[in-house]
């Protein structure tokens, strides 16, 4: 996207570091013109949490003198970038969205991804406002307030990632982090109408993050083009040990292949499970994106729902383990919420996990099954454009159920087996919404192709707060 | 008005516990059967709360007890489903 204003708003996370490396603008320019716009927004949008304002000017200066002595910047130079506070952020408690980690010390090291993006000349800004312990849908938050959606400031970001929506969204930072346990990452993208990538289950590392549900918790990127998620995701590829569930893969880098286009890819629409309780926002904007792509065949995902409903019972179950000493010792402290789904999910049998996890197993086999005919499916990522601030329940398929728990119903059967997807944001009016093309394990670059050939066709953008 | 959905959501409303749904019917009325079976799950919680040492207040029940409901009727769906022996999770821990 070209830069709209005079102080790079908006601005792709390409333009800026090429105007950095090229010296057409300062790193202190880029990173006080963020901060400015962070604070000008910021009582409206209540995305971030910690504005690390002093560690950011810092970090500029040097590249300014890395600059001017000749020294080669990174791809991400003078980027700034903000994290969910589930982040370890050296300085800051890794609070998670909660009251109780605000506790904790502070973190003595950076994520590694903060690491990495950093490396590459990023500059971190800040953290951001998320659900409690990234047990949430919605983007609300009990102690620190909603972050909003930046198209309609009276609806939800989406959660739990929903500072980091709001950021990049309403152009505070091209660039953010967050998680992705049961669609944290897509949920947000969709709703805030920006490009999300959640990678394969283990492509990134996850540790010096605070985590949710080990067997589900992904790290990834947003962005508003899939140019830029490419960038950031090349970036912080590799292997770390630290994470026991990080995959000893090569690097594969994906930016140089966006441009390859979409001949020979085999595309189809799930149908089924994924078309059934949609509003018709959803199967517009998924039925633009496959008119876009010339997709007519459709493919039914097999047990849809039934994943669906395993990824629920280890969610609840699993996030009731890592809390349990908390769930005794501070239970007054949580989002109130949040404790009574967790302690629900601490008395919830180990036989029906074991079972969810067994049938994951098989879910996994049947559904790798469907990518030796295919190369990508797409998918609705919400039910629906953006729900009101406070909104408790919604009509799904003629039922009245929560918000909380059910915005989600399309990205938790993918998260539950790690496939890797791309949230496409498609700009319907009044509020955008998103697209998941979901592509098989390891296969990020197949789905940011094909995100950016829509893109580069203009069936999907990342729409300007108006 | 609202319909039964088509796939397995979290409703709002009570459900009947899932270790029960496939029990056989006994011998009383189904209206006491259900009380039952919603109070055999108020004694399962705080038993359980009890076991696990959980500090749970009264008014919290409510929620929690709607919450495990709804856990338990979506963990009967996966349940349901005959899986062979050989279906093993798929650990990530390395030695």
């Amino acid at each position: 996207m070209a830069q709209k204003s005079p102080d790079f708003a908006f601005a792709s996370c390409a333009n800026i570091a090429q105007a950095v490396n090229a010296g057409d603008v300062t790193a202190t320019a880029m990173i006080e013109a963020a901060l400015a716009r962070i604070k000008k927004t910021e009582p409206v949008l209540n995305a971030f949490t910690d504005v690390t304002a002093k560690r950011a000017r810092a970090k500029a200066k040097q590249l300014d003198e890395k600059r001017a002595a000749g020294q080669p910047l990174g791809l991400l130079a003078g980027v700034p970038f903000a994290v969910k506070n589930l982040f370890d952020v050296s300085g800051l408690a890794t609070r998670a969205g909660s009251k109780i980690n605000r506790d904790l010390p502070p973190a003595r090291q950076d994520s590694p991804l903060i690491e990495r993006l950093e490396a590459a000349g990023a500059v971190l800004v800040g953290a951001l406002n998320m659900g409690e312990y990234a047990y949430d849908f919605t983007g609300e938050n009990i102690h620190d307030g909603p972050s909003r959606n930046p198209h309609d400031t009276t609806r939800m970001s989406g959660g739990s990632s929903g500072g980091s929506g709001s950021a990049v969204g309403g152009g505070q930072v091209p660039l953010a982090l967050g998680s992705d346990t049961n669609g944290s990452i897509r949920v947000p993208s969709s709703l805030c109408g920006i490009f999300g990538l959640k990678p394969t289950y283990g492509r990134l590392p996850r540790n010096r993050s605070f985590p949710f549900v080990d067997s589900f918790d992904h790290l990834g990127p947003f962005a508003r083009t899939a140019a830029d998620l490419a960038l950031a995701y090349d970036a912080m590829q590799g292997y770390d040990g630290d994470d026991a569930a990080c995959a000893d893969r090569p690097v594969e880098p994906v930016a140089h292949t966006l441009s390859d286009g979409i001949d020979g890819l085999r595309i189809a629409v799930a149908g089924g499970y994924f078309k059934e309780a949609a509003f018709p926002e959803a199967l517009s904007a998924l039925d633009q994106v496959a008119r876009a792509l010339d997709v007519q065949r459709e493919i039914e995902i097999p047990q849809a729902a039934r994943a669906r409903a395993a990824a629920y019972v280890i969610t609840a179950t699993e996030g009731a383990a890592l809390h349990l000493g908390r769930l005794r010792t501070r239970a007054e402290d949580f989002d109130p919420a949040v404790r009574d789904r967790m302690i629900a999910g601490a008395m919830v049998p180990s036989t029906l996990v074991v079972r969810a996890q067994k049938f994951r197993r098989w879910y996994r086999s049947q559904t790798l099954k469907l990518f030796e005919d295919v190369d990508a499916i797409l998918a609705p990522a919400t039910p629906c454009t953006a729900p009101l601030i406070g909104q408790k329940t919604f009509n799904l398929g003629g039922v009245e159920l929560p918000v909380r728990a059910n915005l989600g119903i399309y990205t938790q059967p993918i998260s539950f087996i790690g496939l890797p997807v791309v949230c496409v944001p498609v700009p319907l009016s009044p509020l955008p919404i998103g697209v998941q093309i979901i592509a098989a394990p390891w296969r990020e670059d197949v789905a940011l192709r094909i995100a950016r050939w829509l893109e580069k066709n203009g069936a999907v953008a990342a729409p300007l707060p108006a | 008005m609202t319909r039964k959905p088509r796939h397995p959501t979290v409703a709002t409303k009570k459900r009947r516990p899932a270790s029960n749904s496939r029990s056989k019917p006994v011998k009383k009325s189904a209206n006491k059967t259900r009380l039952q079976r919603a109070d055999d799950l108020d004694t399962f919680i705080v038993a359980a709360a009890k076991a696990l040492d959980l500090p749970t207040r009264e008014a919290w029940l409510p929620a929690i007890k709607a919450n495990l409901e709804v856990t338990l009727q979506l963990a009967s769906v996966v349940t349901a489903f005959d899986l062979p022996d050989d279906a093993e999770p798929g650990p990530v821990f390395r030695a």
